[in-house]
Protein backbone atom coordinates (compact mmCIF):
# COMPACT_ATOMS: atom_id res chain seq x y z
CA UNK A 1 0.00 0.00 0.00
CA UNK A 2 1.48 3.33 -1.10
CA UNK A 3 1.77 6.40 1.09
CA UNK A 4 2.31 8.82 -1.80
CA UNK A 5 -0.69 10.57 -3.28
CA UNK A 6 -0.63 11.39 -6.98
CA UNK A 7 -3.27 12.18 -9.58
CA UNK A 8 -3.46 8.49 -10.46
CA UNK A 9 -3.88 7.33 -6.86
CA UNK A 10 -7.19 5.73 -5.91
CA UNK A 11 -7.90 6.84 -2.34
CA UNK A 12 -10.38 5.19 -0.01
CA UNK A 13 -11.28 5.58 3.63
CA UNK A 14 -9.46 3.19 5.94
CA UNK A 15 -11.61 0.38 7.28
CA UNK A 16 -11.66 1.80 10.79
CA UNK A 17 -12.97 5.27 9.92
CA UNK A 18 -16.17 6.57 8.44
CA UNK A 19 -17.60 9.84 7.24
CA UNK A 20 -20.64 11.09 9.11
CA UNK A 21 -22.75 14.22 9.26
CA UNK A 22 -23.42 15.81 12.63
CA UNK A 23 -26.92 17.16 12.12
CA UNK A 24 -27.00 19.00 15.42
CA UNK A 25 -23.97 21.09 14.47
CA UNK A 26 -24.33 21.00 10.72
CA UNK A 27 -20.86 19.68 10.00
CA UNK A 28 -19.19 16.60 8.61
CA UNK A 29 -16.91 14.57 10.81
CA UNK A 30 -14.51 11.71 10.26
CA UNK A 31 -15.04 9.13 12.97
CA UNK A 32 -12.36 6.72 14.10
CA UNK A 33 -12.36 4.28 17.02
CA UNK A 34 -10.89 6.89 19.36
CA UNK A 35 -10.66 10.00 17.24
CA UNK A 36 -12.94 12.56 15.68
CA UNK A 37 -11.93 15.06 13.01
CA UNK A 38 -14.12 17.93 11.90
CA UNK A 39 -14.10 18.55 8.15
CA UNK A 40 -14.86 21.67 6.20
CA UNK A 41 -17.15 21.37 3.21
CA UNK A 42 -14.52 20.72 0.52
CA UNK A 43 -12.85 18.18 2.80
CA UNK A 44 -16.10 16.29 3.23
CA UNK A 45 -16.80 16.48 -0.51
CA UNK A 46 -13.42 14.93 -1.26
CA UNK A 47 -13.76 12.11 1.25
CA UNK A 48 -17.27 11.35 0.05
CA UNK A 49 -15.73 10.55 -3.34
CA UNK A 50 -12.92 8.37 -1.98
CA UNK A 51 -14.35 4.97 -2.85
CA UNK A 52 -11.18 3.24 -4.01
CA UNK A 53 -12.27 3.25 -7.64
CA UNK A 54 -11.96 6.95 -8.48
CA UNK A 55 -8.53 8.42 -9.05
CA UNK A 56 -7.55 11.76 -7.55
CA UNK A 57 -7.92 13.21 -11.06
CA UNK A 58 -11.49 11.84 -11.21
CA UNK A 59 -12.26 13.38 -7.83
CA UNK A 60 -10.92 16.78 -8.89
CA UNK A 61 -12.97 16.62 -12.10
CA UNK A 62 -16.09 15.80 -10.09
CA UNK A 63 -15.47 18.68 -7.69
CA UNK A 64 -15.08 21.09 -10.61
CA UNK A 65 -18.75 20.52 -11.34
CA UNK A 66 -19.68 21.70 -7.86
CA UNK A 67 -17.18 24.39 -6.90
CA UNK A 68 -16.28 27.63 -8.60
CA UNK A 69 -12.66 26.46 -8.76
CA UNK A 70 -10.60 23.56 -7.44
CA UNK A 71 -6.89 23.61 -6.65
CA UNK A 72 -5.43 20.20 -7.51
CA UNK A 73 -2.46 20.55 -5.19
CA UNK A 74 -4.72 21.34 -2.24
CA UNK A 75 -6.72 18.16 -2.85
CA UNK A 76 -3.55 16.08 -3.11
CA UNK A 77 -2.00 17.66 0.00
CA UNK A 78 -5.21 17.14 1.99
CA UNK A 79 -5.32 13.46 1.08
CA UNK A 80 -1.60 13.05 1.81
CA UNK A 81 -2.11 14.39 5.33
CA UNK A 82 -4.95 11.93 5.87
CA UNK A 83 -2.79 9.08 4.57
CA UNK A 84 -0.12 9.97 7.14
CA UNK A 85 -2.83 9.85 9.82
CA UNK A 86 -3.91 6.45 8.42
CA UNK A 87 -7.45 7.70 7.86
CA UNK A 88 -7.10 7.21 4.10
CA UNK A 89 -5.40 4.48 2.11
CA UNK A 90 -4.31 4.79 -1.50
CA UNK A 91 -3.80 2.32 -4.29
CA UNK A 92 -2.06 3.17 -7.56
CA UNK A 93 -2.57 2.02 -11.12
CA UNK B 1 -19.91 26.75 -4.11
CA UNK B 2 -16.87 28.87 -3.40
CA UNK B 3 -13.75 26.76 -3.08
CA UNK B 4 -11.58 26.83 -0.01
CA UNK B 5 -8.65 24.63 0.90
CA UNK B 6 -9.91 21.32 2.29
CA UNK B 7 -9.17 20.99 5.99
CA UNK B 8 -9.68 18.63 8.88
CA UNK B 9 -9.30 19.42 12.54
CA UNK B 10 -8.85 16.67 15.08
CA UNK B 11 -10.87 17.16 18.22
CA UNK B 12 -14.85 12.51 21.29
CA UNK B 13 -16.68 10.23 23.71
Amino acid sequence: MSTDVTRSSRPRLAAHVRLAFDRSRGRHVLLGPESVSVLNRPGASILDLCDGSRTVADIVANLRGRYDRVVDDEVTAFLARLVVKRYVEVGDD
Amino acid sequence: VEWEAPEFEELIT
